[in-house]
C-alpha cells in the first residue's frame, strides 16, 4: 500500500474536500496538510489500471476544481511509500507549490484539439501509412523509405490546412488567453492540441467564441474543459508540461 | 463542429486528450503500473503507443510501424 497524490490546493481550503470522495479503486480521498498547502491524497494498491485510474485521478481533481479553488494537479502515477514520503517530497517544494498555486488562482485550463475529419484521414493518411513490410526482402528498405516519403507529403498538406484553422482560432480567442501551450505530437499524425489558461468566468465566453468559428466537413476542433492546469503546473526543473511531477 | 461521421470517435479523442493531460508517461513507460489494453484499441496510435505492451505489438505485427513513431529521447 502507498500513497497516491491528486492536487494540491491552498492550506485555507484545508476543510473543502467532500465528504464520502473516493479516488482510485474507491479509496477514500483524505487531506494532508503540508505546511502552507493542502495536498488530497489516498491509499493504492500497487498495481494500477491505467484508463480506470486516469479516469479516477482526474475526477477527484475534478472535484477540487469545483470548490471554487483551482488545485495544483498532480499527474497520475504519483506515488509515495507512505504519507510521510509524500509530506516530504511535499515540503520541499513547498515554496515552489505555493507560488503556483498564487499563480493559478481564478484560472482554468481549456483545450483545443484541431483534427482532419475521419472522411479526410481516410482519403488521404490511410493510403500511405506504411505497411508491415519484411526486411529479408529485396528493397525492402527503399520501399520502406519511399512509403515514409509518401506519407510525409500527404501529412504536410493536412499540415497546412490545420495551421489555418489553428490561426483562425488563435486568432478569435487571443483576448481571452493567458497562456497557451502547444502540445508536442508523439507521432506523425495530424493531431494538433492547444491548451488555454483563461480566467474563470470567461469560460462561456470562450466556449461560445470557438464554437462561432467556421470549419468545414474536413476539419474540425474540439472544445475540452474547464479543468484544472495540467499544462502550466509544471515545477521548475521537474520537467514535463503534464501537472506537477514530484515522485521518481 | 462535428459530424455525424466523426459521433464514434470523438469520445476516443476526448479521453486520449485525458490521457495525454494526466498521464505520468515516464511511469507508464517505466512499466510500474499495470497497462490495460482492452479498453483503449480503438484509441488514436501515439495513445497505443503508451498503452500497448511490446509483446501485445509485437503479436500484432506492429512494431515497425510503431518504432517508426517512437518520440525522440527528452520528449514528453
Amino acid at each position: 500500500m502507498s500513497t497516491h497524490l491528486y492536487c494540491v490546493l491552498p492550506h485555507a481550503m484545508r476543510g473543502s474536500l467532500p465528504a464520502g470522495l473516493s479516488g482510485l479503486s474507491g479509496a477514500r480521498v483524505r487531506a494532508l496538510p503540508v505546511e502552507g498547502i493542502v495536498a488530497w491524497v489516498s491509499d493504492v494498491e500497487r498495481e494500477l489500471r491505467v484508463v480506470d485510474g486516469v479516469r479516477a485521478h482526474d475526477a477527484v481533481v475534478e472535484a477540487a476544481l469545483q470548490t471554487g479553488t483551482t488545485p495544483v494537479p498532480a499527474r497520475f502515477g504519483q506515488r509515495f511509500s507512505d504519507d510521510d514520503a509524500c509530506r516530504a517530497a511535499l515540503s520541499s517544494r513547498a515554496s515552489s507549490v505555493e507560488s503556483l498555486l498564487s499563480t493559478i488562482q481564478g484560472f482554468v485550463e481549456m483545450t483545443l484539439i484541431i483534427t482532419p475529419s475521419t472522411r479526410r484521414m481516410l482519403r488521404d493518411l490511410q493510403p500511405v501509412i506504411p505497411e508491415i513490410l519484411e526486411p529479408s526482402v529485396r528493397g525492402a528498405g527503399r520501399q520502406y523509405l519511399e512509403t515514409l516519403q509518401a506519407r510525409e507529403a500527404a501529412t504536410g498538406a493536412v499540415r497546412s490546412a490545420m495551421d489555418k484553422l489553428a490561426d483562425a482560432l488563435a486568432e478569435t480567442l487571443e483576448g481571452f488567453v493567458e497562456r497557451a501551450a502547444v502540445h508536442e505530437q508523439l507521432t506523425r499524425l495530424p493531431f494538433r492540441t492547444i491548451s488555454h489558461l483563461i480566467r474563470r468566468e470567461a469560460i462561456d465566453d470562450y466556449k461560445r467564441a470557438a464554437a462561432g468559428i467556421p470549419s468545414d466537413l474536413e476539419f474540425r476542433f474540439l472544445v475540452i474543459g474547464p479543468r484544472a492546469p495540467y499544462s502550466f503546473c509544471a515545477l521548475g526543473e521537474s520537467g514535463g508540461a503534464h501537472g506537477m511531477n514530484l515522485a521518481d | 463542429m462535428t459530424h455525424d461521421d466523426d459521433e464514434i470517435d470523438t469520445e476516443e479523442l476526448v479521453l486520449g486528450d485525458l490521457l495525454n493531460h494526466v498521464l505520468d508517461k515516464g511511469v507508464v513507460i517505466g512499466g510500474s503500473v499495470t497497462i490495460s489494453v482492452a479498453d483503449v484499441d480503438l484509441l488514436v496510435l501515439d495513445l497505443r503507443l503508451l498503452l500497448t505492451s511490446i509483446e501485445t505489438a509485437m503479436r500484432r505485427g506492429v512494431d515497425q510501424t510503431m518504432r517508426s513513431m517512437t518520440p525522440g529521447p527528452g520528449r514528453t
